[in-house]
């Protein structure tokens, strides 16, 4: 094995100068330069804010650490999936990525990442942080990445849309039912083209929540079905009354929006007040529309039924480390920098749109940060106050299934029995192996 | 077929013979191999013979809408682009003023590729609040939102590939320019018509082309993936209307982790094409002329 | 339409009203045809928050910081990103013309064993879709210890793996009349003056289009430099708009848009250039002397 591995060594950098020689823009520095410890670190671009902060520490910690060279490979989330995929079936996945709840399961599972529970609590001590982040980057009893950033489900709401058709926003504790009703009377005040909130039947996280409300939930602790068939026919049931009452649009113009990108929602384009999504995209809705927007919470519970905070907080990416890296010691030492080390924290949150996972960390960005910032950081602890069990890890291709339902119901081609056996048969194929 | 001249054969053909042993042809065999195993991309493949071939033709219903999907996208948009682009391959022949400036805007969408910014300006023709539905709505008429809709989705991607028409019509353009000016006169000289010496020269002699693009078209529609993955976002929505053969065994790989599956989809996919290029090579003979046969 | 290729090219006829009717309806064409394109200009003037939500073509303001910040980027200039796409392109021009032409004289002209079998075996590799053979690829290409260099992009070229391009150049090879090659053969030349001196002269608009699309594809390409290509500073235009998307945080997507559309300028311009090289035709041979 060794053996192999240092002739791939050599003929590595054997085609690097070739390579060099070949095409005269390689930095010919890259390829000499071997006392340093070189540490690739992939991730996915959230924002303009964050790469530039990422990257920054990533610079800081290099200044600090001249022995270390860290290569950042960032690109899209669509691409970076791909990219991480490819790199590690072909055997060069890079020491450090970023992932999310999902994707984590699926390398965790496999293998590709490694438990870090040796470096927890030293030097990575997670005690301050969200437990519901924390516990959300754990699969089978581990933890196997460290949530580099605290997000919770909201309601995205355009206030501006309320108070032009003369309705007053409902409270926080508020039920399944009167999200149907309110949105019911936005259509009839600012009706045709206009719907008071936007499809969630194909969302994962409203899902669960509606679960929550029924005393379910989409997944256990043990990575198993949380929930009975009947629980996802009510769930498509309840957006199939949402459309004949025309609270929610028909099926292609809601199928115009995906992905939870802001560009293609209802919200943006005018059409829609309500959008139900994560945290991290308020910056992004609120930079692509002129209304005001604000923050407010997904029902809590069904007429009659106990009302209860049945939210919860996670991470909305983690830091794993490769499976294979053999600098695992660099790649903890990194992220304790980005984490724990005052400055190196500072750097990577301050600025970076991210909500940080540790509680101290945010009680300074509430003193500190941008007005968004601050209306997300109240946001997150009002979420705190009782939290719910927190989020377990899906499987990937999971919002597709459950748009591919959705959407089924829609457009009339299934009823939402047949749209829940969907779901559930797909889902478990993927759960089985 | 002399030695000497297999020696010169050898010659020409040897960048490519080096390539297809060193580089292509490793991973095409490997391709088949994983197509029947089991393999997540992560753990070593297990063998499991051709039950991903079996499971792909008796358990998997989205498997045959793919393959709806997919040709129906290729039986409409491989004629229709084709026309598109010799009509205006014709048209932008002839000595017109500002020629270049013409062929450069019929070339500009296809110069876009599959950019991001296709899918954004095709939402901003056929969206729900595109162009098209707000001149709908100056008559009154509140128009679906056709590209997401389960009845119109495929038709707007087709309508793309034909917006998109410029690689052919180039094609096109280049071998209407090989064609020598002489025969034209002299079957000017003959008394030709516009007519007859468009039945007669121009259509005969750009059958090379016009077969080439035929083959290319088909090959390239089969395989259509980039529009149909950046307009509904990788998933062939709205519910599978738009689920192009390629964007499914590409979920199957990167989203399931079937990566024997998804190669498994590939082979059938490449005897499926196979067939149809041998059907157009067979057909071949009886409608294109080479200028060395005569 | 039907005296289409009777005219003479870079001959303008005088004035008529046909020839305005033509105009007229090449004119409406074309706004069809860029009606998208215009949104796109004008979407990369925008304030983000008009360009979603505001659907008129002429911005209500304009905001041209969207170039400065696409430009300079998060991470790099995008002069890197170009500069990157310009050397892998103009490589893969380079190896696609040379190459390609080569192999596709030996399958037009020559005669030798298994043709039909090797015809075959190069027609099968364009029908395998890209995504069955990305990690075997890939494997091959890491254990060569290419990743993260050019080589991966540039090199195939040169080994003529693009089949689409051969058999474009086959196609138009057996146009050419095959008395030319003989005169030639009479006067004593080999195959290869009959290649260097007789085919490539009046392969002009084959080689032409040749070198267009593959300094374009190589240029649009996303999947194969996103695998290969994984320092920053390597990226290509391609990859450096992915860098702009991001659905989080305050809005990259005037920036994006910006880019996009400037990206598209330099193809825009080696299809202006290549263009009128076309209609030169058989006249001109430049290309590959």
């Amino acid at each position: 094995m060794s053996v192999l591995m240092n002739r791939r060594a050599v003929l590595r950098q054997g085609g690097a100068l070739i390579g060099a020689a070949a095409a005269s823009s390689l930095p010919l520095a890259s390829s000499f330069a071997q006392e340093k410890v070189r540490v690739r670190f992939a991730g996915y671009v959230e924002s303009q804010e964050q790469l530039t902060q990422t990257l920054a520490a990533l610079k800081l910690y290099t200044q600090k650490n001249p022995n270390v060279e860290i290569i950042p490979e960032f690109t899209s989330f669509g691409a970076f999936t791909d990219k991480i995929a490819t790199e590690t079936a072909g055997g060069n996945s890079p020491d450090m990525f970023s992932v999310n709840v999902d994707l984590l399961a699926e390398y965790a599972r496999r293998g590709v990442t490694t438990p870090l529970d040796a470096y927890v609590p030293n030097p990575i001590n997670l005690s301050d942080y969200l437990q519901s982040a924390v516990n959300a980057a754990k699969f089978d009893g581990k933890q196997y990445a460290i949530p580099n950033d605290a997000i919770g489900p909201t309601i995205i709401t355009n206030a501006s849309a309320f108070e032009k058709a003369g309705i007053k926003i409902p409270a926080d504790m508020w039920t399944w039912e009167e999200l149907a009703e309110t949105a019911t009377a936005l259509n009839k005040a600012l009706g045709p083209r206009f719907w008071g909130v936007e499809d969630a039947g194909g969302n994962y996280i409203p899902c669960d929540i509606f679960l929550r409300s029924r005393g379910k939930s989409m997944f256990t602790q043990d990575h198993r079905l949380g929930f009975e068939l009947e629980d996802m026919e009510a769930w498509y049931a309840y957006w199939q009354k949402l459309r004949e009452t025309r609270a929610t649009p028909p099926g292609d113009v809601q199928a115009l929006a995906g992905n939870d990108d802001p560009s293609t929602s209802g919200i943006v384009a005018g059409r829609a007040a309500m959008n139900i999504t994560l945290t991290d995209s308020f910056a992004g809705f609120q930079a692509l529309s002129q209304d005001n927007l604000i923050l407010h919470m997904m029902p809590n519970g069904f007429r009659g039924g106990e009302m209860k905070q049945r939210h919860y907080c996670y991470a909305g990416n983690s830091t794993t480390v490769s499976g294979k890296s053999p600098n695992q010691k660099h790649v903890i030492d990194i992220i304790r920098f980005m984490h724990f080390d005052p400055e190196g924290a500072k750097t990577y949150y301050v600025g970076s749109g991210m909500i940080p996972c540790s509680k101290a960390a945010r009680d300074a960005f509430a003193a500190t940060g941008s007005e968004a910032d601050r209306k997300i950081i109240a946001y997150l602890d009002v979420l705190q106050k009782e939290p719910a069990a927190p989020r377990y890890p899906g499987v990937p291709g999971m919002t597709g299934m459950l748009t591919r339902a959705n959407e089924g119901v829609a457009f009339g081609k299934l009823t939402p029995k047949q749209a829940a056996e969907q779901f559930v048969r797909e889902v478990s194929a993927r759960l089985k192996k | 077929m002399d030695a000497n001249n297999n020696v010169a054969a050898f010659l020409f053909l040897s960048p490519w013979l080096i390539g297809m042993i060193c580089l292509t042809l490793g991973p095409i065999l490997a391709s088949f191999y994983l197509s029947l195993t089991s393999y997540d991309m992560f753990s070593a493949p297990q063998w499991i013979g051709f039950d991903n071939y079996i499971k792909m033709a008796f358990e998997d219903s989205r498997y045959y809408q793919s393959l709806k999907v997919t040709f129906s996208y290729v039986f409409l948009s491989v004629p229709l682009k084709l026309a598109f682009a010799l009509g205006i391959a014709m048209l932008l022949n002839r000595g017109l003023r500002g020629l270049g400036f013409y062929r450069s805007v019929f070339y500009l969408p296809s110069l876009l590729g599959g950019s991001v910014a296709v899918a954004i300006m095709w939402r901003q023709v056929f969206s729900y609040d595109g162009i098209i539905n707000q001149v709908l709505l100056k008559f009154g008429i509140d128009g679906p939102s056709w590209i997401t809709s389960t009845d119109y989705a495929l038709y707007t991607l087709v309508a793309l590939a034909i917006w998109q028409f410029g690689s052919p019509m180039v094609i096109f353009l280049a071998g209407l320019k090989q064609i020598p000016q002489d025969i034209y006169d002299a079957a000017e000289v003959d008394g030709a018509g516009p007519i007859r010496k468009f039945v007669s020269i121009t259509i005969p002699m750009l059958t090379p082309i016009i077969f080439f693009n035929f083959v290319m078209q088909i090959i390239g529609a089969f395989q259509a993936f980039t529009p149909a993955y950046i307009i509904s976002g990788g998933k062939g929505g709205p519910a599978d209307a738009t689920l192009f053969y390629t964007l499914y065994l590409y979920e199957q790989a990167f989203t399931n982790f079937q990566m024997g599956y998804a190669s498994a989809m590939a082979w059938v996919l490449v005897g499926i094409i196979g067939t149809a290029t041998a059907a157009s090579f067979l057909s071949a003979r009886y409608w294109v002329h080479y200028g060395d046969e005569r | 339409m039907t005296e289409a290729a009777t005219a003479q090219p870079n001959r303008p006829k005088p004035v008529s009203w046909r020839g305005l009717a033509v105009h007229a309806c090449l004119i409406t064409g074309a706004l069809v045809m860029i009606y998208p394109l215009l949104w796109l200009a004008s979407s990369s003037v925008k304030p983000s928050n008009l360009i979603f939500s505001d659907l008129s073509l002429w911005p209500a303001r304009f905001r041209l910081q969207n170039y400065i910040d696409g430009w300079r980027g998060a991470a790099l200039p995008f002069s890197t990103f170009f500069l990157n796409s310009f050397i892998i392109s103009c490589l893969a021009v380079v190896g696609n013309v040379m190459a390609c032409s080569m192999v596709a004289y030996a399958f037009a002209r020559l005669n030798f064993a298994f043709k039909k079998t090797l015809f075959a075996l190069m027609m099968l590799t364009i029908m395998i879709p890209l995504h069955a053979t990305l990690i075997p690829q890939y494997a091959l290409f890491y254990s060569l210890g290419w990743v993260n260099t050019f080589l991966p992009l540039v090199v195939p070229k040169f080994l003529a793996v693009d089949a689409f391009f051969i058999f474009l150049m086959v196609q138009f090879i057996r146009g050419i009349p095959r008395e030319l090659d003989e005169a030639a053969t009479v006067d004593g030349a080999g195959p290869i003056r009959i290649y260097w001196s007789v085919i490539l002269p009046l392969l002009t608009p084959a080689l032409v289009t040749t070198a267009v699309f593959s300094f374009i594809w190589t240029y649009e390409d996303f999947l194969s430099p996103l695998v290969y290509l994984t320092s920053m500073d390597k990226y290509t235009v391609p990859q450096g708009l992915s860098l702009l998307m991001s659905s989080k945080g305050a809005s990259s997507w005037g920036p994006l848009l910006a880019m996009s559309l400037l990206s598209l300028v330099p193809l825009f311009l080696v299809f202006f250039i290549f263009q009128r090289r076309l209609i030169e035709g058989i006249a001109a041979t430049g290309l590959k002397g």
